[in-house]
């Protein structure tokens, strides 16, 4: 090996510690598995939020150095990425937080749970940070394997074997399809990072419709990852199938990566500039996706008022989110990056909020039917309570953190004069008022055939009174999350503009 | 005249296959046979990397995409078909249509 070779790698790896220490974890929870006869799910997960908090750490540590690429452009270190990684390991500590009294997973192996959890947040790490059309692909193989093992973890349970199936038949075709586009963009610029590929097409390598034949095989891949419509299909049947835990942590980190991955291809290779953006490329990718946007948020609130599983509920919601989020992405300005930004933190808080409700009560009611939940205020009231407040908060009741995300996004579309997309978003709120109202109705005012009450474990109640709290904080004082986002989202564009040069 | 394949002949090759994958995947009922039309569709990129590398960047760089993606579908293959005899042990059938209770 050259030596300029070694130099690079060695000057890399002081700014790959997140992923090193999430390797290392793994291996550690592994082998600790293996010593230990009876791994206990608590044992294993202190280990586990011990690696998460170390990573995280590290990667604060780098937000405050100088942002660069590493492993000769493989990837980047950038604040954009450095926020992903950090949602990450949050939402995965507290799903760690969850699975240590869940009732459903008590049987099965400890080991394999968590070293599958922490390999997919590792694939979510590389992915956040991937320059390079090789590190994206991988990456986003190494978030979905894991996964489609972890939703078929209850080996006892059809449903879950179900899901699991979907889910990896929908999944390694989309990744495949994705690869068959990735082939084309390759051969027709000849090259494989971000940049190199826009300044090809700057030039005009790709014919316009090669150029949309190959996004839109692309966007399949990328499309299944954030669950957006027509791409959707896996998603409810895996949340309904998949333990109750694991369709908590899919409905966080692997979305989210998707979007990371989304802003960087998109804004990486179809657009220059910054803070305003031009399109790159004979087509109009901004007026597409704007049609997926309304297309997915019309869709997951439509189809979700008609479920009756409180997990399909949530999985249309989630898909009718990912359309909100999606506002903020065509409007090729750093405001809507940033507001994307800002409706992931507050979207983390509000909707594991509302998982961890459900966990701690299907824990003791044994179902996830929605008319189950009636009577749930005079049970257990605070269940009761602190579920409404997400609700609300997921509808966007002013005065609550969903409301200031949602403010954000609808003010930045607004302001690029997308009038159409925001009243659209308007309406589908008001529409999705109707299955999240319904919920807070069933809860409070009818009343349920059974009446005992229901005791929640001591670690659901603090860690649920915290999230609430943070919810209405979010809602009266927003600004340094805002803030945050921001930073964020503007080192980003800093690094596409001095790329460009 | 000479008949040697140029880079034409093997991007045709490849939208071939893609094209009997993907009809695979969407008409097969068979949870196995789905996964060999994903094989097919992988294989078809493949063929892409290296005939591009080949003829228009004349560098490694689709030639190590490719060792990539053979060792992503064998991983991928060994996971769906662990799943596949979960399937089989619920279900008795690997038919698609026959694994089907959640809906809505």
């Amino acid at each position: 090996m050259p030596p300029s070779v070694i130099v690079e790698i060695k000057n890399s790896m002081g700014y790959f510690y997140p992923e090193l220490i999430l390797s290392v974890t793994f291996l550690i929870v592994l082998i600790a598995e293996i010593i230990s006869k009876r791994s206990s799910y608590i044992t294993l997960g202190v280990i586990t939020i011990l690696g998460l908090l170390a990573s995280m750490f590290a990667a604060y540590q780098l937000y405050s150095m100088e942002q660069t690429y590493i492993f000769f452009r493989m990837m980047t270190v950038d604040h954009f990425a450095i926020f992903f990684k950090l949602v990450f390991a949050v939402s995965t500590i507290l799903i760690v937080l969850f699975t240590m009294n869940s009732n459903e997973l008590k049987r099965y192996d400890a080991g394999e749970y968590y070293c599958l959890m922490i390999a997919s947040v590792l694939g979510m790490n590389l992915l956040a940070s991937a320059n390079n059309l090789l590190m994206i692909w991988l990456a986003l193989e190494l978030v979905s394997i894991p996964s489609y093992l972890l939703s078929g973890f209850l080996k006892e349970d059809r449903l879950s074997a179900e899901a699991s199936l979907k889910f990896v038949l929908y999944g390694s075709v989309s990744t495949a399809i994705m690869l068959f586009g990735l082939s084309y963009l390759y051969g027709f610029t000849g090259a494989y990072e971000l940049s190199s590929i826009r300044e090809a097409i700057m030039n005009g390598a790709i014919p316009s419709g090669v150029l949309l034949i190959t996004v839109s095989l692309i966007l399949v891949g990328i499309g299944y990852k954030i669950a957006a419509v027509p791409f959707h299909f896996w998603c409810p049947d895996v949340y309904q199938g998949s333990p109750l835990v694991i369709t908590a942590f899919f409905s966080i980190g692997p979305k989210a990566a998707g979007f990371a991955l989304l802003i960087r291809f998109f804004y990486g290779i179809f657009a220059k500039g910054g803070p305003n953006f031009e399109v790159v490329g004979n087509f109009n990718w901004p007026m597409m996706m704007a049609l997926i946007s309304a297309v997915t948020m019309t869709v997951g609130n439509v189809v979700a008022l008609w479920q009756t599983s409180m997990k399909r509920m949530m999985a249309y919601s989630s898909i009718a989110h990912v359309g909100y989020m999606m506002m903020g992405f065509v409007l090729l300005n750093s405001e809507g990056i940033q507001s994307i930004l800002f409706y992931v933190l507050i979207y983390l808080v509000m909707n594991l909020g509302a998982f961890l409700v459900v966990i701690a009560v299907s824990s003791k009611i044994d179902s996830d039917n929605l008319s189950e939940y009636r009577g749930l205020m005079l049970r257990s009231p605070l269940a009761a309570s602190v579920l409404t407040v997400f609700m609300l908060s997921l509808t966007g009741i002013p005065s609550l953190g969903g409301f200031v995300g949602k403010f954000y996004l609808f003010m930045a579309a607004w302001h690029a004069k997308f009038y159409w997309l925001v009243i659209l978003a308007a309406v589908n709120s008001v529409v999705s008022f109707a299955y999240y109202g319904g919920v807070v109705k069933r809860m409070i005012l009818e009343e349920g055939t059974v009446k005992d009450k229901i005791t929640l474990p001591r670690i659901s109640t603090v860690l649920l009174t915290v999230l609430a709290i943070l919810t209405f904080f979010m809602g009266l004082y927003w600004l340094p999350f805002a803030e945050f986002s921001q930073q964020s989202a503007n080192m980003l564009l800093e690094r596409v503009s001095i790329a460009l040069k | 005249m000479t008949l040697a394949p140029g880079l034409y002949h093997y991007l045709i090759i490849a939208a071939l296959l893609f094209c009997f994958g993907l009809a695979a995947v969407l008409t097969r009922r068979n949870g196995i046979a789905v996964l060999m039309g994903i094989e097919l569709i992988l294989n078809a990129a493949n063929i892409n990397f290296v005939a591009f590398s080949n003829y228009v960047t004349h560098a490694l760089g689709g030639h190590v995409f490719v060792v990539f993606v053979i060792l992503l579908a064998a991983i991928e293959a060994a996971v769906a078909l662990a799943i596949v005899f979960a399937i089989y042990r619920h279900f008795h059938s690997v038919e698609i249509p026959q694994v089907h209770e959640m809906q809505g």
